[in-house]
């Protein structure tokens, strides 16, 4: 009803959709995406702002140091100015002149040093300032001793005595030393609280120009970051990721979600899983290393095991009792060496390190020549083999070895798997831009409960381990790894005691 | 014309394997000569100069990719097949051994001797066939 009414109404349905706009909140992502591009600016701003702060709050601390320094400076100009007017009352006589220029002297001196006490008594560096105040009462006092001399000088100088106004000068000449001493440990002090307040104030100012830095890479364009938050508001994603953030130096797995109000962020400390998790991958490396080891070395032996053998067997006139052990010997070498091969193939596999050597090949055939190879345990089984589709298919290009295995796994399984007289169909096809292999047989079947496990390492179904006692539980398992890393999909369907169908395919472009 | 008979060095630092294979190939009615590291090897083609050359890669004191390098680059060395027998394929693969100047490569472990001497017949057809070929050219 609504409807037809603003269809009627021009001006309504303006409104309408406006206010439909506003309602629907399309302008909050606006808005939103409009803060996100200005992230970086903002940030930009505020750590200026900061830094510009922190700056000059060291510059106006420097200069009040600087000029408690300069005071000690002037301190000390004060002292020598009496130390001098002393010495000239010794000459000149004029001795009211000269008292009063001490006068004036020692007004500043203690003014001064009144000062600085109560500056000091401000300060945040306790312990320099007990030092400093110690000082400064130490100066009053060789002050007060310089001036108790200086008296005595007059006294002397007024009574003509002028060997005992000698000796009152030379008396106060060394507590002028010492008050010269005194206020050059004060300095030195000052000079302390000003490098070390220095050098903290510019490890602030470096910690915010290193934030200022990060953020502003963190939420520039193409970052994680910035993708995600994007994602996030743009198109509605909850949107996870991990990365390391050098600042704080953590791991943080960042989640980031609409919420009514904008994006909510949520930061999570995951650096304890990231370390367990390179652990893992250490150790894995060791086992991966360990395995590749020794699998070589196996090699050797194992090659001089079957080759001794296969000699003993071209021997003339061996007994038919000890032929046969030597057939059975031979078997379980080359059984012995597939293991091995799987193994490396694993090992290899698992960390990722196979080289793999893509080369034109054409999957019909790969599975003709398998077949071929096989040839004698499908007859010695009497199985029934169908084939089709060996031609229908493109080449493509991947590593033969590696689906050479895939092809052999995959196919001498059905035959173990499958009791003799069984039917066994391979099939290849191309459909959809993929070429899809399979074989299908009416053996044993994969139990339900463990049809999940299948392509597990070491993993065999339940029913086969009391048919044949022998298998690793690797065939599948490297099948998948190999598949898997040329970019191709494995699965199966099976039912227990009807018989199993596995196939792969492979991207054809 | 009886036809002469092929020679061929087989050059392997294992006893075991060495006996096992060269028991294997005179039986074959080959002309077998050993070698136990690549300097033998080295001094063996010189001396025997053999059809084919069954050539193992880890070995003291001279490896074989380092003989495979010597035939390459020194004229003075007479020709020949040289196929590849390790027993660690994850330092090699064929692609790599063809690079390196070798004709096949077999990992010891995955074949029995008479599927090797099949090999050594098929390479030594092969050559035949190359020469012969040369022959016609030059005839």
């Amino acid at each position: 009803m609504q409807e037809n009414e603003t269809v009627r109404d021009g001006g309504a349905k303006k409104r309408s959709l406006w206010g439909r706009w506003v309602r629907s909140r399309v302008y909050l992502v606006y808005v939103l995406i409009g803060i996100v591009s200005l992230a970086p600016l903002l940030i930009n701003h505020y750590y200026n702002a900061k830094i510009e702060d922190a700056t000059r709050k060291t510059d106006v601390l420097t200069e009040e140091l600087n000029r408690r320094i300069t005071q000690m400076d002037e301190l000390a100009v004060l002292a020598t100015e009496v130390n001098r007017e002393a010495g000239n009352v010794l000459e000149s006589r004029d001795i009211a002149e000269e008292k009063k220029k001490i006068g004036g002297y020692l007004a500043r001196f203690n003014l001064v040093v009144g000062e600085v006490r109560a500056d000091w008594r401000q300060s945040p560096y306790e312990e320099e300032t007990a030092a400093l105040l110690g000082e400064l009462t130490a100066a009053a006092g060789q002050l007060d001793s310089m001036m108790e001399k200086e008296r005595r000088v007059t006294e002397s100088v007024e009574k003509n005595d002028a060997l005992a106004g000698l000796e009152g000068a030379q008396a106060m000449n060394r507590d002028f030393e010492n008050l010269l001493a005194t206020l050059r440990n004060v300095r030195r002090i000052m000079r302390g609280v000003r490098d070390t307040r220095l050098r903290e104030d510019m490890r602030d100012v470096q910690g915010l120009q290193a934030r200022q830095t990060w953020w502003g890479e963190s939420t520039a364009l193409g970052t994680p970051f910035e993708t995600s938050t994007r994602l996030a508001m743009e198109e509605n994603r909850n949107v996870q990721f991990e990365e390391f953030y050098p600042p704080i130096g953590l791991w943080l797995e960042v989640s980031e979600y609409r919420s009514a109000d904008g994006v909510s962020v949520f930061f999570r400390d995951v650096g304890e899983r990231k370390r367990i998790e390179e652990e893992l991958k250490s150790t894995m490396k060791m086992q991966a290393d360990f395995v590749s080891f020794v699998s070589h070395q196996l090699r050797t032996p194992l090659a001089g095991i079957r080759w001794m053998l296969e000699l003993a067997d071209g021997e003339e006139n061996v007994p038919v009792d000890a032929s046969n052990y030597i057939h059975d010997a031979q078997e379980s070498t080359v059984r012995l060496v597939t293991l091995v091969n799987d193994l490396l193939n694993i090992s290899r596999l698992e960390r990722g390190k196979l080289e793999i050597s893509p080369a034109p090949t054409h999957l019909g055939e790969m599975t003709e020549s398998v077949l071929k190879d096989i040839a004698t345990l499908v007859t010695e089984k009497q199985h029934e083999l169908t084939v089709t589709g060996l031609a229908d298919v493109p080449v493509l290009s991947l590593d033969q070895q590696l689906m050479r295995q895939v092809v052999l796994n995959l196919l001498s399984n059905a035959i173990k798997y499958t009791h003799p007289g069984g039917k066994i169909d391979v099939r290849l096809e191309k459909k959809d831009g993929q070429v899809h292999w399979s074989v299908r047989d009416n053996g044993l079947g994969i139990p339900q409960k463990s049809q999940a496990r299948m392509f597990e390492k070491f993993f065999r179904a339940e029913n086969i381990t009391k048919v044949a006692t022998e298998g690793t539980g690797l065939g599948l398992y490297i099948v998948r790894l190999i598949v898997e890393q040329m970019g191709g999909k494995i699965g199966f369907e099976s039912e227990e005691g009807k018989g199993s169908r596995f196939y792969f395919s492979m991207p054809a472009p | 014309m009886t036809e002469r008979r092929k020679k061929i060095l087989l050059v392997e630092d294992q006893e075991l394997l060495r006996k096992a294979f060269a028991t294997a190939l005179k039986r074959k009615g080959y002309e077998v000569s050993t070698a136990v590291d690549g300097m033998d090897a080295l001094e063996k083609i010189r001396e025997v100069r053999p059809d084919l050359v069954f050539l193992d890669i880890l070995m003291p004191r001279m490896t074989g990719a380092e003989v495979l390098e010597h035939l390459k680059n020194d004229p003075t060395l007479p020709k020949c097949k040289v196929i590849i027998t390790s027993n660690s394929s994850i330092d090699l693969d064929l692609a790599e051994a063809k690079r390196m100047g070798a004709d096949g490569m077999y990992v010891k472990a995955n074949h029995s001797l008479s599927e090797l001497c099949e090999q050594a017949e098929r390479f030594l057809k092969q050559a035949e066939e190359n020469e012969s070929h040369e022959k016609d050219i030059a005839g």
